[in-house]
């Protein structure tokens, strides 16, 4: 299990540093043009800055654990697809700009843990209640009707909840004056960004709004933290009109202490998921996304709970990764074809999608990392000729191929050895 | 090529026939007092009748057979400059976009403001227009409220997207709010969940019986025969109608060539046209058969395989199934039916080249695995040649360039 943290910072290291993928970055990308798609579906590999994420989605039926209207954990190895489907059920409860929807709430242990060992439900509430404001604040510089809809009473109590909770506001003011609240989602918590800008003259609204309110004197607020949290749920359920909150826990396995032992990592989270059924009640929903080492130890912390959790494994399989790949490339080129094979010159009843996922090891990153690879390689094939054929050739493939099972071997070795146990 | 035109009958309940079973499939859902699924998808190919489908969804059956329902039909394609299955007169709560017409967000949801009678703030912005429509359905829990996207998948995708970012996504969330799509060729990859996990079904075609009784509720007496018919339009009803009147087989495969091209702007009709007619033969291709069959065909030289299929895509006549780009149905049906009949000796060098084609591929030992399959094809196209008289595939002539090549 100690290899655990090792194969994060080598995937990292082997994705982002090595020195192909870094051309790749830089390089113009011809190959968009070449074969008419409108984005580079496979550029991202972490989910939150792929505005395009929900066009892909895959096993529908593991996305409807997360989003159903109980306490769910859905496990994965590493490069699984976890952080891809949180940010993806968070995503989905925005699509509609705010209808009755449920109002989603990241929370990453790891961001939170050097605070605490979260050995009681309060320590796990003072940091979901964190999250949480930033989440309420950037729904409203997303969607300012939500917060200008209010009535003022209510605004006047979320704006100073959400003044008391956010150090620095009239900054984060300032910046979303400019119109783009992904700027702030990218400093206050990624996972939030929406990718899109709100209506400008409803964002100035809010923003005048705002600074109203940040004008007057606060009123003091000496709640205990559970009831600051009762509050918080209460005015969005209630007050706001989302139709549950769910609270979408992930980054287990991110942080050194709770991935090198699954034992502890466990014990770190039994108070906040023992309390999940009764939650319901109040239309409350924990979701954990979590390695899938910790199922067995939670499962002993959990006997009495455990049943209520809804539970799904994250697998894949060649035919999924394949489909994986084909979905984006559908969606990049507004559904002209599905495959790369159409712009490649191999003969059109070869599988390709299916060979390139039966080449890596079943993880969606896996899949990703080699494709990236063919298009560099096309890429650079190119633009060393320009007058070659602007399709996806053999040696491309054969090149890429070469590359992953030589400087991905330690990764795929090691995705291997947790995947052993 | 001349191109005979003759409209096709709008919309009229009393010729309505058959769907009896996706009609009772809405009904029902409609029915239910807390509907899990508030989205139906319909998909089918050109001629099927799905717009058909989405008028007398809209005006007879949401308005006859069900109580306290509002609805609304867009139908986000056109079928061509010569057909208006909506008829002449303008309805309320029904927007047909017309060919090269572009329908923004805007107009969409001032159609179903102005519907209802919501009052909106003075200049109001999108957010304020959806939020007056939710919670105007929001307050109406008794109502039933369904929204028709007739052509969907042929639409311009932005609109979607614009639809389901703002409204769509939104309006869905409430119980008594339903949403209709019907659409051809690529489905649009939704990002809404109460699409994606949307009711699908497929128009089926008509069979024998039902063409006769098309016939007699069109009041029609056709030269052909009901089989003849059948053959030619293989129960796609669109058809019908046109083929009853032709006065011979021969006519009657010009003017079913005709209407499956209507959906192409004029413009560019007549070379598109042509792309389908040479890949025709094939049951499925990737650009490298595009070009090579494109340069049989019009036996004048190059021909860039990408823009070929580029092009093909943009009608929706043609979809990526299988690996590879596939006619739509009726498409191919008609197409295989015609083009031997009006130009034999360029449907002969056309399965010519596909064989050889193929043959070669077969022989190449990197692809040996797939030897079976090329040996299939073979297979096809030396059948396809001996019906026309040809025995010897090796023998047969192929084009200019393909002679000058090999």
């Amino acid at each position: 299990m100690k290899l655990h943290w090792g194969i994060l910072n080598s995937i990292q290291v082997s994705v982002f540093s090595h020195v192909s993928m870094w051309i790749f970055s830089v390089m113009e990308k011809f190959w968009l043009n070449h074969f008419g798609f409108r984005f580079d579906p496979f550029e991202h590999l972490e989910a939150s800055a792929d505005s395009n994420l929900n066009r892909y989605l895959i096993g529908y039926e593991t996305f409807s654990i997360a989003w159903m209207e109980s306490p769910a954990l859905l496990f994965s190895p590493p490069g699984g697809g976890k952080t891809a489907l949180r940010i993806y059920t968070a995503r989905a409860c925005w699509t509609g700009a705010g209808g009755y929807q449920p109002f989603p709430i990241h929370y990453h242990l790891p961001h939170y843990f050097q605070k605490g060992n979260f050995s009681t439900l309060e320590e796990h509430l003072e940091q979901i209640v964190h999250s949480s404001v930033h989440a309420l604040f950037l729904a409203f510089a997303y969607y300012p009707l939500i917060f200008l809809k209010a009535p003022p009473t209510l605004q006047k109590q979320l704006a100073q909840f959400i003044f008391t909770w956010i150090p620095n506001i009239d900054y984060y003011l300032e910046v979303l004056r400019d119109g783009q609240p992904d700027r702030i989602a990218a400093q206050l918590d990624r996972s939030y960004q929406l990718h899109q800008t709100p209506d400008p003259s409803l964002l100035s609204l809010l923003c005048e709004t705002l600074e109203k309110y940040l004008a007057e004197q606060p009123s003091p607020i000496s709640l205990s933290i559970q009831k600051i949290f009762e509050r918080l749920t209460k005015w969005i359920t209630q007050d706001l009109g989302f139709r549950a909150v769910y609270l979408l826990l992930d980054g287990v396995d991110g942080f050194p202490e709770l991935a090198r032992s699954p034992g502890f990592a466990a014990e770190s989270l039994v108070n906040l998921f023992a309390n999940a059924p009764t939650w319901t009640e109040e239309r409350i929903f924990l979701k954990g996304f979590l390695p899938l080492e910790i199922r067995t130890h939670l499962q002993a912390r959990l006997e009495k709970q455990w049943p209520a959790f809804g539970q799904v494994e994250l697998k894949w399989d060649e035919a999924m990764l394949a489909d994986l790949i084909r979905r984006r490339v559908y969606a990049a080129t507004d559904g002209e074809f599905a495959s790369l094979s159409a712009v490649s010159a191999l003969p059109s009843v070869q599988d390709l999608e299916l060979e390139l996922a039966r080449a890596v090891y079943p993880l969606p990153r896996e899949a990703l990392v080699l494709v990236k690879q063919i298009l560099f390689e096309y890429e650079k094939r190119w633009g060393e000729n320009s007058n070659s054929e602007k399709r996806i050739q053999v040696e491309d493939i054969e090149k890429a191929l070469a590359w992953y099972r030589t400087d991905q071997a330690p990764i795929i070795e090691e995705l291997a050895s947790i995947a052993r146990g | 090529m001349a191109e005979t035109f003759i409209s096709s009958s709008p919309y009229d309940p009393k010729k309505f026939i058959n769907r009896e079973e996706e009609i009772k499939q809405i009904i029902t859902l409609l029915r239910q007092s807390q509907p899990r699924v508030r989205a139906v998808v319909i998909d089918g190919d050109r001629g099927v009748g799905k717009t058909w489908l989405s008028l007398h969804l809209q005006r007879t059956v949401l308005k006859k057979e069900i109580t306290g329902v509002a609805s609304w039909l867009f139908s986000l394609w056109s079928p061509g400059e010569h057909y208006r299955p909506e008829g002449d007169k303008p309805q309320e709560n029904e927007r047909f976009v017309r060919e090269g017409e572009k329908l923004e967000i805007d107009e969409f949801l001032d159609i179903i403001i102005h519907s209802l009678s919501i009052e909106l703030p003075p200049n109001p912005v999108l957010a304020e227009k959806v939020d007056a429509v939710r919670r105007y359905v929001q307050s109406h829990v008794d109502n039933r409220f369904v929204l028709i996207l007739d052509s969907a998948y042929e639409s311009d995708w932005s609109l979607l997207e614009q639809l389901e970012t703002h409204f769509l996504g939104n309006l869905l969330t409430l119980n008594n709010f339903f949403v209709l799509v019907t659409g051809r060729g690529r489905p649009y990859p939704w990002r809404v969940p109460y699409l994606i996990e949307a009711v699908r079904f497929g128009l089926g075609k008509f069979s024998v019986e039902q063409i006769k009784e098309q016939l007699k509720k069109f009041s029609l007496s056709a030269s052909l025969s009901v089989d003849e018919i059948y053959a030619i339009g293989a129960g796609w009803p669109l058809f019908t109608e046109h083929l009853a009147r032709a006065k011979d087989r021969a006519e009657a495969l010009d003017i079913a060539a005709d209407i499956l091209f209507a959906v192409v702007p004029a413009y560019e009709r007549a070379q598109i046209r042509k792309y389908f007619e040479a890949l025709c033969p094939l049951d499925g291709f990737g650009e490298t058969e595009a070009a090579l069959m494109v340069r049989t065909y019009k036996q004048n030289g190059v021909q860039d395989g990408r823009s070929l299929c580029k092009k093909m895509n943009e009608t929706r006549l043609i979809s990526w199934k299988n690996g590879r780009y596939e006619m739509n149905t009726p498409v191919q049906n008609i197409l295989r039916q015609y083009l031997p009949h009006k130009d034999k000796d360029a449907w002969i060098r056309l399965h010519c080249a596909a064989y050889r084609h193929f043959e070669t591929q077969a022989n190449d030992r990197s692809l040996e695995r797939f030897q079976s399959f090329f040996t299939g094809l073979m297979g096809n196209h030396a059948k396809a040649l001996s019906e026309a008289g040809i025995s010897d595939p090796h023998t047969c002539p192929v084009s200019n360039a393909e002679e000058a090549k090999s």
